[in-house]
């Protein structure tokens, strides 16, 4: 069954209800419900539901076990949601009804005629009068179906994704408002309102995958997503987004020095700015391939320590033997370097450890000795573990206290007589070693499993399953975490009222909290994947993980720029370090910053219209495609590109994802080679200014000078694509789906800076035409593979006008690339052949058709202007002109015919350029 | 037994067993001499490039196995590396695809594009990746920047090989069990699978293709010719077929041994057929 609001992109069939027989779609569910006229609400306690008038009195209480919902009936009584059972009560809280569903929790909505029930996929409709079955709205992988119950007719409408990652797999959420329209979303964050009689009515998307839907009695949608909540109201209007999170910041930058070599590095510690440690793998770890290196840098260069005593044995599985698994370097309380581990003992009969034990050496000299202090007592420590069991723990206190944990037993000194290990727990007891004591600390906690513990002035601070105690006793218990995946839990303490405790999972939001000597204050982790607290004092704290943030007592910020790496503390406030393989980064205050590039976000536009077709004409002879061949300098020809871009003065840069050159004439000279397996991980991946000279991105923003790649500029995740503005000024915009990161970022004579306020999307390609007419395009959402991101979900193509940005909505999906063809105009592109033409604030989307019709469903991956013109690339051989009336197919044949073209530059005075995996071609004219 | 066949000609065909290679020149079969690799070999794949053969398999040990190639060079030098990853390995022209859990390389130049999408990979070129999952029905193509799924309806997609013109076919099976039962062929202009028109009772697990017009189907029962207009049946001569190539003149290679797979008594003795088309192009 056709009807002409089917032809919405994301809906692919809809079928049931004759459109004759369907009632107009209801006007906007303005707030109809009436007052009750008695209960105003229904509270649930534990083994009752309790009915409570508008002043809050109670008007009766009914006993009713496994209560998940209650809300008040237009009657006066209430419907409440018990185990498996609806039952619905009178205004005096006599029983109506109950009926058995297969909800078990949920949510309930009652209308003047019906109760719904709700949970993620699925909604059953009840007869308000007897609690009759008046049919379901389910969601599945396919769409959204009704098994109506007479006089409503069954109906089904077939929905898709976005188009995105080939293996995306469909999962759909729905709710029924009150006056019966339905809300669907997906995975994709798309989101489908269908009416009553099962039409599609419009379809919009939102950022992040679509988790829950609820149905408010105001007829709007409450839409949560990763990104928060959005409400949804009719005809698809955007009441409200989630607020922005924590603001990423250009006021600190990240500067590199020579770095230790390592592949990975496991600790590191500063002991003095002239005396920094590292240890690490100097391959990527493997059974087969089992190192470990110590390196010492004396402020200037990096030079490796022989340790015979940190030989790795290559070989250990059976093997019988022992060997040392450095853990931490740390600071010991003569200031001497402790490289602190585990002693691995290597079962010969099973493919296992046979018992582990804690071990500590110290630097002496130039040589490393057992702690002679310690060394008797180690053997307190040996358990039975058949896999490396992970971090010891080590804290340095006032008065020579010191602590050392594997696992729950620990070696102390220092501590005072009435430490307990927990209420109840033993005093600790000689270690054999005096004055080292011995002591079991239990958490109940997997072995594997983090226990920081720290020393506050003089107490003894732990954070583990049991909570965070101080000196054994438990200040404050933690929730059961919901996943003990990625479980991560940190402490870092710089006095008796200044003490951070992170908790982190897979699942549950990730917090810090702080102690001030009084009371716990819980914050929200400012990172989405917190590892590390450590502060300098109340106006110096820093969280690593997935990224970097500071706070400075007020806000806290995103670093932006901070590198992956390990996080190490600074040597003063307001530094900390982050060393990755080969370099050390130090992270402080910019006192060159500049100010952000500010515009005002305007509130998310409405669903839009489907988009129209756009015929593809026939071929225009007027240009032909020559493949050409060019000579690079010192190394094999270039045959095959991914980008190609034009610079002032004509100059030309291609990419092949692994070469950047500049073209001169047939030659072309070298400007960057990419590391083998670190290709190019962008889309329009450079912006020459000149001769010899631009930028371009190599993992990280890095500029080309004098006819080579020069330092990095900044390291930002996800960059695909930089353009010049005429003025000079180069922006960049990225595709991370991290709220944190910056999506826009400007570099110009006097540096970088950072573009705020853009709306949060997944961005893959910028066109300034000016820097107060400037033209993102992307996606809502984003994916990655580890080697690249690019943007997914519903497209979205936003201008910025110097003073304020606005959006528009793609229909078709993620736009991949945007050109500004004049003032306030341009067009995007972007998948299932998807165009956008906006001009003077007004906004046409098109879908590209053949001219028998058919819809050709290509991905679209670039966009240029030329003279009166614009050039428009893809995938499946697609090359086409439209010359401001017509779209005209360019004949590229000659690349295949399920080729992808990746850039184009339009031909003007010069022939133009065509590139692709598969080659590189000259737009000229034809003869 | 022979585990595989791969030719660059009718001239150049090499033969693995599971520790030792053969070459036929045209008219002789000679066995080259490997390296004295440390592990213990056991060989299960080759790929050809313009210099040089390899030969994929595994050193197995207690805990488990670890993939190692076997590589010799276009000057006879040969080398024996254990590779740390699990990869798979295909010779495109003069350059190696290499497969693994990071990613897709090219001559050892990681490609911009890594999504990891099947185990099994077939190529015309880098920009015309074709991967995907014996044990699956899904289908995916890579163009060099992306990828794209290629539904086909199928449970599982056995077998799958693009011809010159870069037209993929498969042979894949409508049931979880037993050998293929289907043959599709990707239309390039209608950017859609065609299904070839194959006898019910087609049951194979191999295709290997040099044109539109010669095609083979490989089962354990039988071997399938189609020429483009026409499938032609013979049975299969080697009781295991465990490889199989098609040179540019259509005639395929089967390698593989005299016993079926499980069977009582010795072990399988290796056997090679040159199986020609039925249009008798090539004796």
């Amino acid at each position: 069954l056709k009807h002409a609001s089917l032809s919405l992109a994301l809906v692919l069939a809809a079928c049931g209800a004759p459109p004759a027989t369907v009632k107009p779609p209801p006007p906007a569910p303005e707030a109809k419900l009436e007052t009750p006229p008695a209960t105003a609400s229904v509270e649930r306690v534990e083994g009752a539901v309790i009915a409570r008038d508008a002043a809050g009195r109670e008007r009766y209480r009914v006993a009713l076990a496994d209560v998940t919902a209650a809300v008040p009936a237009p009657d006066g009584g209430a419907v409440v949601l018990a185990g498996h059972r609806v039952v619905c009560l009178g205004d005096r809280g006599h029983e109506r009804w109950r009926v058995v569903t297969k909800h078990h929790g949920g949510r309930l909505l009652v209308t003047p005629e019906a109760v719904l029930v709700s949970s993620s996929s699925r909604v059953d409709m009840l007869d308000l009068v007897d609690g009759a079955d008046r049919g379901a709205v389910r969601a599945d992988q396919g769409g959204v179906a009704r098994d109506g119950r007479a006089p409503t007719p069954d109906w089904n409408v077939r929905l898709r994704l976005f188009p995105g990652a080939p293996d995306a797999k469909t999962e759909r959420v729905l709710a029924v408002g009150a006056d019966g329209f339905v809300l669907a979303g997906a995975s994709d964050g798309s989101l489908v309102g269908i009416d009553p009689g099962g039409i599609p009515r419009f379809q919009l998307g939102v950022r992040g995958a679509v988790k829950d839907i609820e149905a408010r009695p105001d007829g709007d949608f409450a839409v949560t997503t990763r990104a928060g909540v959005v409400v949804v109201g009719a005809g698809g209007v955007v009441r409200s987004e989630p607020a922005p999170g924590v603001r990423p910041t250009l006021a600190y930058r990240a500067r590199p020095t020579a770095g230790p070599p390592l592949a990975e590095v496991r600790s590191v510690v500063a002991l003095a700015p002239d005396d920094v440690w590292a240890v690490g793998s100097p391959v990527p770890y493997s059974v087969e391939v089992r190192q470990q290196e110590l390196y010492h840098s004396d402020g200037k260069t990096w030079r490796r320590v022989d340790a015979p005593e940190l030989r790795l044995l290559p070989h250990p599985i059976l093997s019988g033997r022992e060997d040392f698994w450095v853990d931490s370097l740390s600071r010991g309380p003569d200031g001497r370097l402790l490289v602190i581990g585990t002693q691995l003992s290597w079962s010969n009969v099973y493919p296992a450890l046979a018992g582990v034990s804690l071990r500590v050496l110290e630097r002496a000299g130039s040589r490393f000795r057992e702690r002679p202090d310690l060394a008797p007592a180690l053997a307190k420590t040996a358990q039975h573990i058949e896999s490396n069991p992970g971090a010891p723990t080590y804290a340095r206190g006032p008065g020579g206290r010191e602590v050392l944990c594997l696992v729950d037993l620990c070696l102390a000194r220092g501590l005072p007589p009435s430490f307990r290990p927990g209420k109840d727990a033993a005093a600790p007891v000689s270690a054999g070693a005096p004055p080292w004591t011995f002591f079991e600390w239990s958490s109940n906690g997997m072995w594997w499993k983090s226990r920081p513990i720290a020393f506050a002035g003089e107490k003894l601070w732990r954070l583990d399953a049991s909570g965070i105690s101080r000196d054994g006793e438990v200040l404050r218990a933690l929730p059961e975490p919901t996943s003990q995946e990625w479980l991560m839990y940190d402490l870092w303490a710089r006095d008796e009222d200044d003490v951070w405790a992170l908790v982190a999972n897979a699942q549950d939001p990730a917090f810090l909290t702080h102690w001030d000597g009084r009371a716990f204050h819980d914050v929200a982790s400012p990172l989405p994947d917190p590892r590390t607290v450590w502060s300098s004092g109340r106006h110096d704290v820093w969280i690593w993980g997935d990224g970097l943030a500071h706070f400075d007592g007020k806000a806290w910020q995103r670093i932006a720029g901070a590198p992956a790496g390990r996080f190490v503390p600074g040597l003063a406030p307001g530094e900390v370090w982050i060393v990755r393989t080969g370099s050390l980064f130090r992270v402080a205050l910019d006192p060159n910053a500049q100010p952000d590039v500010e515009g005002a976000t305007a509130l998310a536009p409405p669903a839009v219209a489907p988009s129209r077709p756009l015929a593809v004409g026939p071929v225009d002879p007027s240009v032909r495609l020559e493949r050409v061949s060019i000579d690079v300098d010192g190394g094999p020809p270039l045959t095959t590109a991914l980008g190609v871009v034009e610079g002032p003065g004509g100059v030309v840069w291609l990419h092949d994802g692994h070469r950047l050159v500049e073209v001169d004439g047939a030659r072309a000279r070298l400007l960057y080679q990419a590391p083998p397996l670190a290709p190019l991980a962008c889309q329009r991946c450079a912006a020459p200014s000149g001769p010899g000279r631009g930028l371009f991105v190599a993992r990280s923003l890095r500029a080309v000078a004098a006819g080579r790649a020069a330092d990095e500029i900044l390291w930002l995740p996800a960059v695909l694509s930089l353009a010049r503005a005429p003025s000079g000024a180069t922006w960049a915009v990225s595709a991370s789906d991290d709220d944190g990161s910056p999506r826009a970022v400007v570099h110009g004579a006097s540096g970088l800076r950072l573009v705020a306020g853009l709306p949060a999307a997944a961005y893959a390609d910028v066109a300034p035409r000016a820097d107060d007419d400037v033209w993102f395009a992307g996606g809502l959402g984003a994916s990655s593979d580890d080697a690249r991101a690019w943007p997914e979900g519903e497209g979205t193509l936003v201008r910025f006008d110097g003073r304020a940005f606005t959006r528009h909505r793609a229909p078709d999906g993620a736009l991949h690339a945007v050109a500004a063809t004049g003032p306030a105009e341009a067009w995007a592109v972007g998948a299932a052949g998807g165009v956008l033409h906006a001009r003077s604030g007004a906004v046409e989307a098109f879908h590209l058709v053949a001219e028998d019709g058919a819809r050709l469903p290509v991905m679209l991956r670039a966009a240029a202007a030329g003279p009166e013109e614009v050039w428009i690339a893809g995938d499946r051989s697609t090359l086409l002109r439209w010359d401001g009336t017509s779209l005209r197919r360019i004949d590229a044949k000659v690349a295949g015919r399920d080729a992808a073209l990746t850039a184009v530059i339009a031909p003007g005075a010069k022939p133009g350029w065509v590139v692709g995996p598969g080659g590189i071609w000259r737009v000229v004219r034809a003869r | 037994m022979l585990v595989a066949v791969e030719g660059r000609d009718e001239r150049d065909v090499w033969l693995l067993s599971q520790s030792a290679l053969f070459h036929w020149d045209g008219a002789r079969l000679v066995e080259e001499k490997g390296p004295a690799c440390k592990q213990r070999l056991d060989l299960s794949g080759l790929a050809l490039t313009r210099d040089a053969v390899i030969a994929l398999g595994a050193h197995h040990e207690f805990e488990g196995s670890t993939p190692l190639e076997v590589r010799r060079s276009g000057r006879g030098r040969w080398s024996c590396d254990l590779l740390v990853v699990h990869r798979r390995t295909i010779a495109l022209g003069p350059a190696l695809l290499g497969l693994g859990p990071d990613g897709l390389t090219l001559s050892g130049l990681a490609l911009p594009y890594r999504r990891w999408l099947g185990p099994e990979i077939a190529a015309r070129t880098a920009e015309d990746l074709w991967l995907y999952d014996a044990d699956q029905g899904d289908v995916f193509h890579g163009n060099g920047v992306g990828w794209e799924s290629r539904p086909t309806g199928l449970a599982r997609v056995l077998s799958l090989r693009v011809d010159a013109t870069g037209a993929a076919w498969l042979v894949g099976a409508t049931e979880s069990k037993g050998e293929g039962d289907v043959v599709l062929r990707w239309d390039l202009a209608a950017h859609a699978w065609r299904r070839v028109p194959t006898p019910a009772d087609l049951r194979a697990a191999r295709v290997r293709v040099s044109s539109g017009r010669d095609v083979w189907l490989v089962g354990d029962e039988h071997v399938h010719h189609w020429d483009g207009q026409t499938l032609h049946r013979a049975r299969t001569p080697l009781a295991r077929v465990e490889g199989a190539w098609v040179g540019a003149s259509g005639e395929l290679w089967l390698a593989g041994g005299d016993r079926r797979r499980g069977e009582p008594g010795q072990p399988s003795a290796g056997l090679a057929f040159r199986v020609s088309p039925p249009s008798g192009k090539k004796p």
